[in-house]
């Protein structure tokens, strides 16, 4: 048991550099064969030819399939159309799931940014900021469900009447106030759910975003404020246009996540209770009611709304490479 | 090396002087004597010789001290008694123990539970069993072997044995071939035995008693032909469904037991094992359905299996994937122990397909008999009595009824059951079969009544404590946390009979039948043959060979069943012939004579329609709870996903 785990290990960790090296060294003795011009063409693509049969096999093959399915019925046994599209875009509960996703989108990309902008500014001031930013980027470090969980119990409801064991309701009992079902209440348990996805994520915000706010050079603030800027001023005129690149990239990676988001509210409602968000809706459509072809249109859907923010950050990239 | 045989051979000392002096624990005060003489017997001799020899020694002076002459030399390790040629060749279960660490064996019927200071050093615990039908010639006329088991305990460092413990395990046998004349035998490897009754306890069904060690193997006699309910023993039933022959070979079996299921599974077929010899091929796993379609498709299928639900079985049976079992059985033993409800769910296309291994009764409705005598309530014998009582509860000022929905993603099950109870009682069986079968309409006149009776307690106002919100957040298992509160937050709950080990866990120190009783969940008219809604498993047939016949004729006896009915753990038996005494306590016994007596027997509706018709209906009553006034559209929902739900 133990000596073939070993001859895995080592086959593992010496074989594969190994191919490698060996791959690189068939190609080149290969390509020296060949006219000069030819070089030049085809190395790039034979350097580059493992990863993209990677890419190809574990990311553009199955995207391709997957688009297929999306036009098939549950067990993909025949061909129906755009029925599945016609179920996500007209179902009750899969509006739901659009409409939440939008929630998650605005809220969670906005709220990252804003708390993120606002802690990377005003820990910027004060002695003890690794202390603080480490504590405000300590629940990245927490798995999801781990987190959810957490608040799970946090948001835990009592009736009125029997000793609170929620932190929030145990406080609005405490002053007085009446208990909230906080994940049960349609008023407010999408917006629980998104501060739990805005807890962990703005410690990832407030680290990028200060990390630019390093990055402005002092003498330009000085220079404002000899001119008599005040510190408002600064912040909206200064800080934040000289930031605007590093701000988009966080919030779109929270558009990306936002669209993702499936653990905290498969562990917090599952769906319940007009919570359900489009990857969950996947997950059950899928391992759950065995119908590929409405996972499939879910999925499609979803790397369609990703593909405008993903096209948006290459472009903000390639403006920055050119001016540099 | 050397020094490591030097520190044992102190070890076994140290082990031996506090073996000795186990004796004077009142466990072992009783005995007659005989343990105590054994002492200065011992130590006359070598000292490792002496830790094999002491027990054979002591508790019989007849035998001709056998062990004392393959006794090592004080220099070597004392060697293991030759159990095997005794027949003690089924390994029941074998556990490392980490010295001083007090550790519980379950193993087959045994269950042994290892105190602290029984070994201070690491042992290897194996529990050994063979079958005792052969040691009906050694014992006494008039009685016959039942059980027959051995210990083999070994130093896990030096391997050597071990015949004398620290300080006495506590050794417990269930079985319902125990009876109150049971009698406990040491078995010498010389084949002689002597009885001893030393720290002995038995009651029907079950046997304690103290081991300190021995070196000795232990056989369990009952009177000839008395065991509990009039049952064979294990073994004898065993045999029998193997027409009497020791056929050997081996039998795969597919399951969804894991953990405390699994073990009270192997339990059951341990004597199986050990009187036909045919070995069992267990896998349990979570992931049934998937792994047994796998396994079907893949042209590999088990020889026998539990079905994940009643209508993958009728899917396995029109592929023709499924064996006739009534050419197997005998159908009039099969028919008395079964009533024909539970034939009937095992039935598809008139052929017999699966047979109850394991079952649930749902819906019991819990209170506290305190409450109810203090305040002269009686127990409702139709539902509108039931409603009248609540009403009158709610007028004393305490909310009549709590609920609990909460169970993560499969929130809203619950509410599932308390449905089911309804359409079976209000709509009758044939509506209730033809709603989870896709034919009957969520929005038919049977079902939308069925909701909003169960509305004239969930949906009214001051019905259940805490509410809409308390009913969705509170998690199931909690349901019955407010029955025990002072003064009590409600007076009664719903739930199957499991709930019990989470009421005593819940409020610690409340006690069956005193504290917490259950009633039948009501009719709706007089005179309404008695009906159950149940979950449970059914063994089916792949593969038809001498030992998967044997086996499934095993499975299906009372004696097999007994066995689990014994361990407890919420199982119960859909065979009639099951004693009820031999469950663990007596409202699990009341359970299942409501059970086995049920007229009308009907499976639980939502774990037998698809997924994403369960799915919705889950939801459905999480919506229904939020919004009683809404049920008109929820169940034109639950219609459309009726429709493409059962095509698939």
């Amino acid at each position: 048991m133990l000596g073939s785990r070993l001859i895995t290990a080592i086959v593992v960790v010496v074989g594969v550099p190994a191919a490698t090296v060996g791959y690189v060294a068939l190609v080149e003795w290969l390509v020296g064969r060949l006219p000069f011009i030819w070089r030049r063409r085809l190395r790039p693509w034979l350097w580059a030819g493992p990863a993209l049969a990677f890419l190809g096999v574990y990311l553009v093959y199955p995207m391709v399939y997957t688009f297929v399915l999306s036009f098939k019925n549950a067990n993909s046994s025949k061909f129906v159309g755009i029925d599945n599209y016609k179920y996500v875009f007209t179902n009750a509960s899969s509006l739901t799931t659009l409409r939440n996703n939008l929630y998650w989108l605005v809220l969670l990309a906005g709220a990252v940014v804003v708390f993120g902008l606002l802690f990377a500014v005003l820990f910027d001031r004060v002695r003890y900021e690794p202390v603080v930013k480490g504590v405000i980027f300590l629940p990245m470090a927490i798995s999801f469900v781990a987190a959810s969980v957490i608040w799970k119990l946090q948001y835990d409801y009592q009736p009125l009447g029997v000793a609170q064991t929620g932190t929030f309701n145990g406080l609005i009992v405490a002053l007085g106030g009446q208990p909230v079902a906080w994940l049960v209440d349609r008023a407010v348990n999408n917006f629980a759910l998104i501060l739990v996805g805005v807890w962990m994520w703005t410690g990832y915000g407030m680290v990028i975003l200060s990390a630019a706010l390093k990055g402005i050079p002092v003498e330009l603030i000085e220079a404002a404020r000899v001119d008599g800027a005040t510190e408002i001023q600064i912040l909206f005129r200064i800080i934040i246009p000289m930031m605007g690149s590093t701000i988009a990239v966080v919030a779109t990676t929270m558009v990306i996540n936002a669209l993702k988001a499936f653990d905290i509210v498969y562990v917090m409602t599952s769906g319940n209770y007009g919570t359900d968000v489009m990857a969950n809706q996947m997950y059950k459509q899928m391992f759950l009611f065995n119908n590929f072809g409405v996972a499939s249109a879910v999925a499609v859907v979803l790397l369609i709304a990703i593909v405008p923010v993903m096209l948006i950050n290459i472009r903000r990239f390639r403006i920055q490479e050119a001016l540099r | 090396m050397n020094k490591l045989r030097v520190f044992s051979l102190v070890l076994t000392l140290v082990v031996f002087v506090t073996a000795c002096g186990a004796t004077t624990t009142p466990t072992l005060t009783t005995a007659p004597a005989a343990t105590n003489t054994a002492a200065p017997a011992a130590t006359d001799t070598t000292a490792p010789a002496a830790t094999d020899t002491t027990a054979p020694a002591a508790t019989n002076t007849t035998v001709p001290a056998a062990t004392n002459t393959t006794a090592p030399t004080a220099t070597s390790a004392p060697s293991a008694p030759d159990f095997s040629s005794l027949g003690f060749t089924t390994v029941l279960a074998s556990d490392m123990i980490t010295a001083s660490t007090a550790y519980t064996i379950t193993a087959g019927p045994y269950t042994v539970v290892v105190p602290d200071n029984a070994f201070s050093v690491d042992v290897q615990f194996d529990v050994l069993s063979a079958d005792p039908t052969g040691f009906q010639s050694a014992v006494p006329s008039g009685e016959q072997p039942v059980l027959a088991f051995a210990f083999m305990v070994m130093d896990a460092q030096t391997n050597e044995f071990i015949g004398q413990f620290g300080a006495p395990v506590m050794f417990t046998a269930q079985s319902p071939a125990i009876v109150a004349d049971s009698k406990y035998y040491n078995l010498a490897s010389d084949g002689t035995l002597t009885e001893n009754a030393t720290g002995l306890q038995v009651s029907a069904g079950m046997l304690t008693h103290p081991i300190a060690g021995d070196g000795v193997a232990w056989l369990i006699t009952s009177p000839q032909g008395s065991t509990v309910g009039g049952l064979r023993t294990p073994e004898q039933a065993a045999l029998a469904a193997a027409n009497g022959q020791k056929i050997g070979g081996s039998v795969t079996v597919l399951a969804e037991w894991t953990g405390g299921e699994q073990a009270s599974f192997l339990a059951m077929i341990a004597p199986f094992e050990t009187a036909t010899g045919i070995k069992i091929e267990y896998t349990g796993t979570r992931d049934l359905p998937a792994v047994l379609t796998t396994r079907v498709q893949g042209g590999n299928p088990p020889d026998l299996s539990v079905m994940p639900t009643p209508g993958a079985m009728r899917v396995f049976a029109a592929n023709g994937d499924l064996v006739d079992l009534s050419t197997i059985l005998n159908m009039s033993d099969i028919n008395n122990w079964y009533t024909s409800g539970w034939l009937d769910l095992g039935t598809v296309d008139s052929k017999l397909v699966g047979v109850f291994v394991k079952t649930a009764i749902n819906g019991l409705m819990w209170y506290d008999p305190k409450v109810f005598d203090a305040n002269n309530y009686q127990i409702p014998a139709l539902w509108s009595d039931m409603v009248d009582l609540s009403k009158t509860i709610a007028d004393s000022g305490t909310t009549p009824w709590c609920v609990a929905l909460e169970s993560g993603a499969a929130t809203g099950w619950p509410g599932t059951n308390w449905l089911e109870d309804i359409v079976l009682r209000q709509a009758g069986a044939t509506v209730y079969n033809g709603w989870w079968q896709g034919t009957v309409k969520w929005t038919s006149p049977e079902i939308k009544t069925a909701w909003q009776t169960w509305g004239e307690i969930v949906a009214t106002p001051g019905m259940v404590f805490g509410g809409p919100n308390a009913m969705l957040t509170t998690n199931f298992g909690n349901v019955g946390n407010g029955l025990f509160t002072s003064p009590p937050h409600c007076d009664m709950a719903h739930q199957a009979i499991f709930i019990t080990s989470f009421f005593e866990g819940g409020t610690p120190g409340i006690q069956p039948v005193t504290d917490f009783d259950f009633f039948g969940f009501p009719p709706f008219e007089a005179n309404q043959p008695l009906a159950t809604v149940t979950s449970g498993d059914m063994m089916s047939m792949f593969n038809q060979t001498p030992q998967s016949e044997a086996l499934i004729r095993y499975l299906a006896t009372p004696e097999a069943q007994a066995i689990w009915a014994q361990r407890g753990g919420g199982y119960q038996s859909a065979n009639s012939a099951v004693p009820i005494s031999l469950y663990p306590d007596e409202l699990t016994q009341r359970a299942s004579q409501r059970l086995t007596q049920a007229q009308v027997t009907v499976f639980d509706a939502s774990d037998n329609m698809p997924n994403a018709m369960q799915s919705a209906f889950y939801t459905a009553v999480l919506d229904y709870i939020q919004n009683p006034s809404s049920l008109d559209s929820i169940l034109q929902n639950l219609d459309s996903v009726q429709q493409t739900a059962y095509g698939q």
